[in-house]
Order: structure tokens, then C-alpha cells, then sequence
């Protein structure tokens, strides 16, 4: 195999100058091009920029763009309409749907940006459940009925080894989890010391859809199973909203209006899950992303004063932080506990409560946060202490563990 | 409907041994000529020696237990009354990287808590009200 990088040749020449949310809700009315829309514009005026600055567009995933006009949505705004929806006149690169996360689509921007192909470009994830049909995970009282009567569906290829079984929503998951906590020990009990950290997070976010809601230690603990050993607290929360960045080439950035947010470090992975078993595919893809990033830096995890790392189940929290080098491999359950990954603790954990806290926006909340962190203007209302880790010099944030993943080091200096 | 509802597996021309050996009870996987590699699912070319010839052969039909998990949310027309049962990865004795994944049958729920990971497993099969006939795991006697 080649060697690991030695030195990631974008290193602080890219930084990132934006970041916003627009409205996250469940059940929301406006549409997802509509929220899309409301993410970039917020963070193109977050980057002081204006529409006509943008020269380059990145998202992810590739899609049909079913609904990003005034009808409902499902899950994605695609390049070619934001192009159209905020009406930028020249877009010098433009990429869709690369890879398997939104971190493949900050990822090639950082690179594009580098290569001096472009200068400023906008990365943004758009959500949206549908109503009814595929996707939307509640039915009418007549969708129920007619699926009391449908007829059993056929299915073929790989869906023939997978469907007949009841395999669907977390299954895959869970059973990497189950095997995580026999072969290491972890009970659910530890767990909850990371659902209330990231419910802490969620509590003190203004754009959280669980902002008001406490969870306890006896609520975690008395959560009804999804698939064991996940319970409902373990799992994320479909929302509609967007949240997007604007990305810009960091000898650009005197001038700008927010403090610019240095790349200083990157690494990426990934694998065909598919075809690796529960528990190997999560340290194995993780493991890369680890591996890629310390190699092409000077610095270690002691330099990191916070993570932002992607939790669309929560045992994700445990391959992160062992496959980032933080404890070792089978330790994160114990080295969770007693505060630590608090926001006052040892190692802060997605401040602004995760995918289980805040709503799933697929990690574009995990990369705005750990932007915002590095700005030091994670606060709800600028000092009031709720949320914002002090002193923050370096911010590790990863996202995407199934197929393609990166992480990164958001910096306030070059480094 | 209920246990109707359950989705019916479709051979496709790829993978019709498979479904045809199932249905008179008996496994066979897709194994590769060149190096021996078993399968879960047909390939085309081995990821082990990029061979290209392979051939439908039945390993012994013993396995390991992976990794499971005990499904209380069901998310499959079919299954609300199996509600909780389990799905299991189970690696077969011939190939540690093949994986069958398959729901594990005949664990009654008191005995949910004995379950645990590299339990010896074997594959048997389940004849479905809806005339389908799927590869399961049992518990080794
Ligand atoms: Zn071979």
C-alpha cells in the first residue's frame, strides 16, 4: 500500500468564512429548496459575501431534486437548483454528489478552492421528510390500511438477502454496537453519559428541535428498545432544514467579516460496509480517516480542544473517538464517563447536541458547530456561556463512517 | 395479512442456484475456483485473485455468531408479530469473511440474555406462509 500522506498539500490555504442554519423543525411547511435557500443565503451574508461572490457550489447527495420547488422535498437541494434558486451567474466549479457524505462534498471543495480552479465556494445539506410514501416514517390512517392488504413485495439482488429478514431502519447498526459493548464490556449505562452531553448541547442551541426538552439519566435508561441495544435515545431525529458554509482560499481572507476558520489538518477513508461485517466496517473506515489526519500534521490530540463528531447512532461517538486516537481501541466507554466529554470536561463532544440532539442534517450541523467554535461565537446570544468551549485553538470534526468519510482541523491560526 | 406480508425473495439469473438449492433445503454459496474464496452474494470478479470463474458449491452449513441485535421496531410489513426477534451475522466455518445474515430462530425471549457473540450456529430453513423459503440460523444443539 502507498504510505499515508507525509503533509495534506491544501493545508491552511483554505478557510472557512460562513456558516448558518436556516429553520430546523420537524413537520415543517416550507419546502426544501426553500430551506436550502434560507442555509446559503445566511451563510453568504454570515461570509460578508454576496450571491455574486460564489463561484464554486458543492453538495451532497446527487439527486433527481424531486420537490425543491414549491412542492415537499426529499432530502436534498441539488446543485443545479441552487444555481438557479440564488441565480449566481458564473460558477466556475460546481460538484455534486461525490462520495458518500457531505464531508466528500467540503472535502472536494477545500481541494477545488486549492487548485485555484475557484475562490469562493458554498457547501450545503438540505433535509426534508416527506409527508407521506417513501421516506416519511409516519402513515395515514389509509396508508395503513392499504398495508395491511398489500401483497408481499418481491424483492431481488442484494435486497433478497436482506429484506425477507426484517432488516431495516438501525438493524446494521445495532448489531455493530451489540458487538462493540460483548467484546469490550460497555454496558448501555455508559452510554448515557454521551446522550445527556449531547441533550446539554441541544438544550443551549437555538436551532435544536429538542432546545426545551431535558433528558434525564432514568429517561435514558427507561427508553424503550428500537433494536437492541439501541433505544430511542441512541438514534437520530429527521428534521427539515439545511445548514450551509462558504468556503474561501485563505490568502483571501483580510478582509473579510468573520474570523477566518483555517484547514489544518484533513483525512479521509472509506469502505463498501456491505461487504464488512457489523463493528469491522466502522474501525475500519474510521480508523482511515484517523490514520490519513495525524499523518499529515504536527499535531496530536492533545492539541484538540473539542470534536465535533458525526452521531447518526450514538456508539458512533465510541469508533471516533478510538479510531481519532483519543483512548484506545474498546476504551471510550469508560474514558466518556464522568464529565468529559462535557463542555466544560476534558474533551467536549458536539456541543451543539449531535444528530441525536440537535436533528440530523446528515453532519452539515457537526461542521457548522465546530466552525463556529473555532470563531468563538458558539453561544446562543454572544456570552452567555451556554455553549462556547473556551479557549478553542483546533476543533477535530468527522463525518461519514459508511461509505466515504473525512475529518478535519478547524484552526484559528495557520498551523 | 400478516406473516404474507413478508417480503419474497426473486431470483434473479445471477443468483438462481441459490434460491432454487433454498428451496429444496439445501446451501450453497457462490465460491470461487481460482482460490477457494466463499461469497454471501454472487460476484463477478473475486476480490481475493480477481479470478472470474466460479462455481455454486455448498459449504457445511456451520457458522459463528458475528454479531446480532434483537429488533423491537419493525420496520418490514410482516414482521409485527415476531416482534422481538432476532437478526444475526454469522460467519460460516469455511470462510471468515463470508457473512450470512439471517434472522436466528428458536431463541425464546427469556433466553435473549444467553445470547452472545461466536455462539456455534448452523443454517436451516424456514418454508413461509407465502410460499417463500429463506436460509436461517439456529442455535447449534
Ligand atoms: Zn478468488
Amino acid at each position: 500500500m502507498p504510505p499515508f500522506p507525509k503533509g495534506f498539500e491544501a493545508k491552511n490555504k483554505v478557510a472557512i468564512i460562513g456558516a448558518a442554519h436556516s429553520q430546523l423543525g420537524r413537520r415543517l411547511e416550507r419546502p426544501t429548496g426553500a430551506l436550502a435557500v434560507d442555509a446559503c443565503l445566511a451563510a453568504i451574508a454570515d461570509a460578508g459575501l454576496d450571491v455574486k461572490d460564489i463561484d464554486g457550489v458543492s453538495n451532497w447527495p446527487a439527486t433527481d431534486g424531486q420537490g425543491v420547488g414549491p412542492r415537499e422535498g426529499y432530502n436534498s437541494a441539488h446543485v443545479e437548483w441552487m444555481v438557479q434558486g440564488l441565480g449566481i451567474e458564473q460558477v466556475n466549479w460546481w460538484q455534486s454528489g461525490g462520495g458518500g457524505n457531505i464531508a466528500s462534498a467540503v472535502t472536494t471543495a477545500m481541494l477545488a478552492i486549492n487548485s485555484g480552479i475557484c475562490e469562493n465556494v458554498l457547501v450545503w445539506r438540505a433535509m426534508w421528510q416527506p409527508r407521506s410514501g417513501r421516506g416519511s416514517g409516519t402513515r395515514s390512517a389509509a396508508e395503513l390500511e392499504a398495508a395491511r392488504t398489500r401483497p408481499a413485495p418481491r424483492v431481488s439482488d442484494e435486497a433478497a438477502y436482506t429484506a425477507p429478514y426484517g432488516i431495516g431502519g438501525p438493524g446494521g447498526f445495532a448489531s455493530s454496537y451489540m458487538r462493540y459493548m460483548k467484546m469490550y464490556g460497555a454496558k448501555r449505562h455508559h452510554m448515557a453519559a454521551y446522550a445527556l452531553a449531547a441533550r446539554h448541547g441541544g438544550n443551549n442551541n437555538p436551532y435544536s428541535v429538542f432546545k426545551d426538552q431535558i433528558l434525564t439519566y432514568e429517561d435514558y435508561m427507561n427508553a424503550r428498545m428500537i433494536a437492541d441495544p439501541l433505544c430511542l435515545f441512541d438514534c437520530d431525529m429527521h428534521v427539515d432544514g439545511a445548514a450551509a458554509l462558504v468556503l474561501t482560499r485563505a490568502d483571501k481572507v483580510a478582509d473579510m467579516k468573520q474570523k477566518p476558520v483555517y484547514v489544518t489538518a484533513y483525512g479521509s477513508g472509506g469502505w463498501d460496509w456491505r461487504l464488512r461485517p457489523p463493528e469491522e466496517w466502522q474501525y475500519a473506515s474510521s480508523g482511515n480517516i484517523g490514520r490519513t489526519l495525524w499523518a499529515g500534521t504536527d499535531m496530536t490530540p492533545k492539541d484538540i480542544q473539542g470534536c465535533e463528531f458525526y452521531d447518526g447512532y450514538s456508539p458512533d461517538i465510541y469508533w471516533w473517538l478510538e479510531s481519532m486516537g483519543f483512548c484506545g481501541r474498546g476504551e471510550a466507554a469508560e474514558f466518556i464517563q464522568n464529565g468529559m466529554i462535557e463542555r466544560d470536561g476534558g474533551l467536549p463532544v458536539n456541543t451543539f447536541g449531535g444528530n441525536i440532539s440537535e436533528g440530523r442534517l446528515h453532519g452539515m450541523g457537526h461542521w457548522v458547530e465546530a466552525v463556529l467554535q473555532v470563531q468563538g461565537r458558539a453561544d446562543d446570544k454572544p456570552g452567555d456561556g451556554a455553549r462556547q468551549i473556551k479557549d478553542v485553538e483546533n476543533m477535530l470534526v468527522c463525518t461519514g463512517m459508511l461509505a466515504h468519510g473525512a475529518g478535519a482541523i478547524l484552526s484559528k491560526e495557520p498551523r | 395479512m400478516g406473516a404474507e406480508q413478508k417480503p419474497v425473495p426473486v431470483a434473479t439469473d445471477e443468483d438462481r442456484p441459490y434460491w432454487e438449492a433454498v428451496k429444496e433445503h439445501k446451501f450453497v454459496l457462490h465460491h470461487c475456483r481460482t482460490c477457494g474464496l466463499y461469497s454471501s452474494q454472487p460476484r463477478i470478479v473475486c476480490p481475493k485473485c480477481h479470478g472470474e470463474d466460479f462455481e455454486w458449491k455448498a459449504p457445511s452449513g456451520r457458522g459463528k455468531i458475528h454479531s446480532y441485535t434483537i429488533i423491537y421496531q419493525t420496520f418490514t410489513s410482516g414482521f409485527e408479530e415476531d416482534i422481538p426477534y432476532i437478526i444475526c451475522h454469522a460467519a460460516i466455518d469455511e470462510e471468515p469473511t463470508c457473512y450470512i445474515t439471517a434472522n436466528l430462530l428458536g431463541v425464546p425471549e427469556e433466553d435473549f440474555d444467553k445470547l452472545t457473540i461466536d455462539l456455534p450456529v448452523v443454517i436451516d430453513f424456514e418454508d413461509r406462509p407465502n410460499g417463500s423459503t429463506v436460509p436461517q440460523w439456529r442455535l447449534a444443539k
